[in-house]
């Protein structure tokens, strides 16, 4: 598969949920990083796309952010995933399976 | 975001990129830099608010919590707290209910702006606000076009079907309701055919006539009778709905075009106009002056009348009765700001009580705005149910205003009195703000604890000096406001006992008084009335212990009627200056013998005095008139155009106007016709125990006509206690909020004073160890605690001279600054206050000095 894929609008904030499972206390940058580590660049994220993402989800209460200083001695804000945050994660997978089990399926169905 | 920027730029320098092309790249990747960072921006300021919000009402309940904490360990400071506001929040509530009633609240009619009262201003300063019937049409004429008018006229009517009674009917133009906007609550309005002379007759019933008769739901239609003749319920008027007339009203009835109401005379009419639209105030009333001219000429008896047009809303209450109610606001806002005082003192205890707590919680971070915060809402809240206590508080008061408040205050309010609505908010604002403005200088000094002196903070000394001047100035506050309002209660304290001691000029212990509106429909002529008059005489005189019976037009109070002049002149003399009201009482032979008037010189009047130009008038008529020499034999007259008066008879002073006349306590009697009487009857019966025998009176009375309802059978101390209702509505209220003033302070000065004494237990116990007796602790302490009241009371009289002119005209027979008021205030207050210290003061002479000194 050449090239990478564009994110799905709605799917980024399941990425950064997923990401901030691992554990406590992610600046944006390092979000980025991870995904893009463990994707292998193979899904395309406009960069500046996260921070409103971030900020509407803190709104929601899904991640909570507070200011710290980061590994390289820079003023960054750091999020953590709330217990709503982990509810509406596994909500989104869930769907997220059933519909990549329904294009499955529907695929497997037009080869014949 | 930046740092996003930095650590990629960091990276792609890594790569190899060049600073400046690095950090290109890193906003090229990162995309539409400006609007994210708009993106998020907004979504931040929004949470920011929420999450402020979340955070105050967390602080709030937390707050509020700490509220209860305390209530629950000192129940006493939170009920005191409550108790006070609740007194001062109430007293004021309750006058404001009445205030409201008579002259604030929006009247309850259709664009009240446009309603204009139309006055009658005579030559000499006299106005009425009636017409005589006949000229009400041509009035209605002249103004057509700029002002719609409506009119009223009291009546008496007797209800005959069942047990007579006297109701009182307003006669009214069929469009009165329709210019004022109100329509009947249940049936119909009057219209245009029940005005036609010879109509079926109808009537309206006032919602309380309604009530009082059983509020039959389908009253439209039933018949009731009056004056022996059928008239038809057509509706009944809105519960809210009053008509500022004198007294209750029974029901309305429409006057008819032949100037009657259902055949009744109406002979005079109340005018109330509505300005046509487009039409100013000045308009109308240019219009006004031209209908005054025009009548003037055609009417030479007329001229130099003025017709005044004013908002119907200035009217609400006279001069006096505003100057009345405003005292008693002023009296009720001093009142109130002395419960505020004594609860700022209570705060301020109560700060300093907390002020360990407080240390501990800014030790433990919390911010001077969160200590402020949780300070103010534990007074605002304890305000908060101090305004509803406030509200109950008023509600319990309005019960004793309702029953003594005068008929002239009624007369003017256009709502009942009553507190709800309006009044309830009121003292709920009171509650709120007073919380804030009593909260806040407590709070305040709560906030400047620090966390070092959360050790010490608790103790009175450093720190504390500050704050107990602060409670000190705060008790001499107190005690010069209660000292302010003493001197108004006892200045009415002072003119009612003058009042009550003052001489009517007669012997009211042993009258007893008979009022009887007779019916013209019975006792067409004044001949008939006679008859029934002398039968009812011998019927009374038949009673046994009555001494003598007198018919008469014009018993105290309130005379026959009132004579006045701007040029009373005795002959020989110059005119006197100033508008003069004489009240004049026309009466039979034997009058003076059965009131207990006694004659100073000449002869009383006989029946051969009726006809002629002869009076006889009491010592400070005579006085005024003619000097200190005798008069009888003198002449004097009203005016130019009047005829000469000889005085045959001079009696001591009578107060033929009731006791509280102030205008000029004169009398002037003229001898009765002996032949016909008009259909108000006044009858004076002289026995010991008048109490005792209106039974038989009321017997009598139905023995001669069982038809004939009492107007007014009382004794004639009732009769003039009547004219007294003013005077003692204000000493009553005065009384009251003084007395509570007294209370609040004594209870302040108390605080302060246990307060100190307390704080000071350590110095006291070395002074005793070191010898001192225990009077002279005691004497020490009630020295400063009376040096306090004091300089309070002295301030207090201070402030009362200034403010007791506002009484002026209130007051009967004393003057606003009568020196044995403002002493008696004053000496009640140091009494009071003596107290307050005396029993701290043996606290303190208690004082173990081992105990105290084992203890530090």
């Amino acid at each position: 598969m050449g090239g990478s894929l564009d994110v799905v609008k709605g799917t980024l904030e399941m990425l950064v949920l997923t990401t901030l499972r691992n554990g406590e206390g992610w600046h944006g940058f390092a979000i980025l990083e991870w995904i893009s580590r463990v994707t292998e660049g193979s899904l395309e994220i406009e960069e500046g796309a996260l921070y409103p993402a971030l900020h509407r989800m803190e709104k929601r209460g899904w991640i909570t952010g507070s200011w710290g200083v980061s590994e390289k001695g820079r003023r960054a804000k750091f999020y953590t995933l709330t217990r709503s945050g982990r509810e509406s994660l596994a909500r989104q997978e869930e769907n997220w399976s059933q519909y990549a089990d329904a294009v499955a399926r529907l695929r497997a169905a037009a080869r014949g | 975001m930046e740092h996003h920027l930095e650590e990629r730029t960091e990276r792609l320098i890594e790569e190899g990129w060049t600073e400046d092309a690095a950090r290109a790249e890193a906003e090229r990747l990162f995309g539409d830099l400006h609007g994210y960072r708009d993106e998020t921006t907004e979504i931040a300021r929004e949470v920011t608010w929420r999450r402020g919000i979340i955070d105050w009402l967390g602080d709030l309940g937390r707050d509020l919590r700490w509220t209860a904490r305390g209530v629950r360990r000192n129940p006493a400071f939170a009920g005191t707290l409550i108790l006070t506001l609740a007194l001062g929040i109430g007293g004021i509530t309750s006058i404001f209910a009445v205030i409201d009633a008579v002259m604030l609240r929006p009247l309850p009619y259709e664009e009240p702006d446009e309603l204009v009262s139309i006055s009658l201003a005579m030559p000499g300063g006299i106005s009425v606000s009636f017409l005589p019937t006949d000229q009400a049409p041509l009035w209605q004429e002249g103004m057509e076009g700029a002002l719609a008018t409506a009119g009223s006229e009291r009546l008496q009517l007797v209800r005959t079907d069942g047990e007579p009674e006297a109701l009182a009917a307003l006669a009214v133009t069929h469009d009165l309701d329709d210019l004022l906007g109100i329509g009947p609550r249940i049936g119909r309005a009057f219209g245009t055919d029940d005005a036609v002379a010879g109509a079926p007759r109808v009537a309206l019933l006032t919602h309380a006539y309604w009530v009082r008769t059983g509020s039959d739901p389908g009253i439209t239609g039933r018949t009731i009778r009056l004056e022996d003749e059928p008239w038809t319920v057509v509706g009944v008027l809105p519960r809210d709905f009053k008509y500022p007339v004198a007294g209750s009203i029974d029901l309305w009835i429409p006057v008819w075009s032949d100037g009657t109401a259902g055949g009744h005379p109406v002979s005079r009419t109340d005018l109330v106009g509505r300005l046509s639209p487009g039409v100013t105030l000045e308009l109308a009333q240019e219009r006004a002056d031209a209908l005054a001219a025009s009548l003037a000429e055609s009417n030479p008896a007329s001229m130099g009348w003025e017709i005044r047009l004013r908002q119907v809303g200035e009217w609400r209450g006279n001069s006096d009765l505003r100057q009345a109610l405003w005292m008693l606001g002023a009296a009720g806002a001093l009142m109130l700001l002395i419960a505020l005082v004594n609860a700022v003192n209570l705060m301020l205890l109560k700060a300093q009580s907390k002020a360990r707590d407080v240390a501990v919680r800014r030790a433990i971070g919390a911010s001077r705005g969160r200590v402020l915060q949780a300070v103010l809402t534990e007074s605002v809240v304890l305000s908060i149910v101090a305004g509803g206590a406030a509200a109950l508080v008023a509600a319990v008061a309005m019960q004793g205003i309702q029953r003594i408040i005068p008929d002239d205050f009624a007369f003017s309010a256009v709502y009942p009195f009553m507190v709800e609505g309006r009044a309830v908010l009121f003292a709920f604002l009171l509650g709120v703000g007073g919380g804030l403005v009593g909260g806040l200088g407590p709070a305040l000094w709560s906030a400047t604890i620090r966390t070092r002196n959360a050790g010490t903070a608790a103790r009175p000394q450093g720190q504390g000096r500050g704050r107990a001047r602060a409670r000190r100035l705060l008790v001499v506050a107190e005690v010069a406001l209660s000292v302010t309002l003493l001197v108004g209660a006892s200045l009415f304290v002072r003119s009612f006992a003058t009042l009550l001691d003052s001489d009517p000029g007669f012997d009211v212990e042993s009258l007893a008084f008979l009022n009887l509106s007779l019916s013209r429909r019975v006792y067409p002529e004044g001949i008939d009335r006679r008859h029934f008059a002398d039968r009812l005489v011998d019927e009374l005189e038949a009673i046994p212990g009555v001494d003598g019976v007198v018919i008469a037009q014009g018993l105290p109070p309130g005379g026959g009627g009132i004579l006045f002049s701007d040029a009373l002149e005795a002959e020989g003399s110059s005119p006197m200056e100033g508008f003069n009201i004489v009240p004049a009482a026309w009466v039979p032979p034997g009058y003076l013998e059965v009131l207990g008037v006694p004659l100073v010189a000449g002869r009383s009047l006989t029946f051969d005095d009726s006809g002629t130009d002869n009076v006889v008038i009491d010592r400070d008529l005579a006085e005024a008139l003619f000097g200190a020499g005798t008069a009888v034999g003198s002449r004097f007259r009203f005016g130019a155009d009047d005829e000469w008066l000889t005085v045959v008879g001079i009696v001591e002073e009578l107060k033929l106007g009731g006791a509280d006349d102030q205008t000029g306590d004169w009398a002037l009697l003229r001898a009765q016709e002996e032949e016909g009487l008009p259909t108000y009857v006044q009858i004076a019966i002289r026995v010991a125990d008048p109490e005792a025998i209106l039974p038989a009176v009321r017997s009598a009375v139905l023995a001669v006509d069982p038809q004939q309802p009492i107007r007014e059978l009382w004794t004639a101390e009732a009769a003039m206690g009547e004219s007294i209702a003013r005077p003692r509505f204000l000493l009553v209220l005065m009384t009251t909020l003084a007395g509570l003033a007294l209370v609040l302070a004594t209870i302040g000065t108390f605080g302060v004073v246990a307060y100190s004494v307390r704080s000071d237990r350590r110095a006291t116990g070395i002074r005793i160890a070191l010898g001192a007796s225990g009077t002279e602790v005691r004497r020490r302490i009630l020295r400063s605690g009376l040096a306090l009241a004091g300089t309070g009371v002295v301030l207090g009289l201070v402030l009362a001279t200034g403010l007791s002119r506002f009484a002026e005209g209130l007051l009967f027979g004393i003057e606003p600054l009568d020196p044995a008021a403002f002493t008696l205030a004053g000496l009640t207050m140091l009494a009071a206050a003596a107290i307050a210290c005396w029993i701290p003061a043996r606290w303190a002479a208690r004082v173990d000095p081992i105990e105290v000194l084992n203890a530090e």
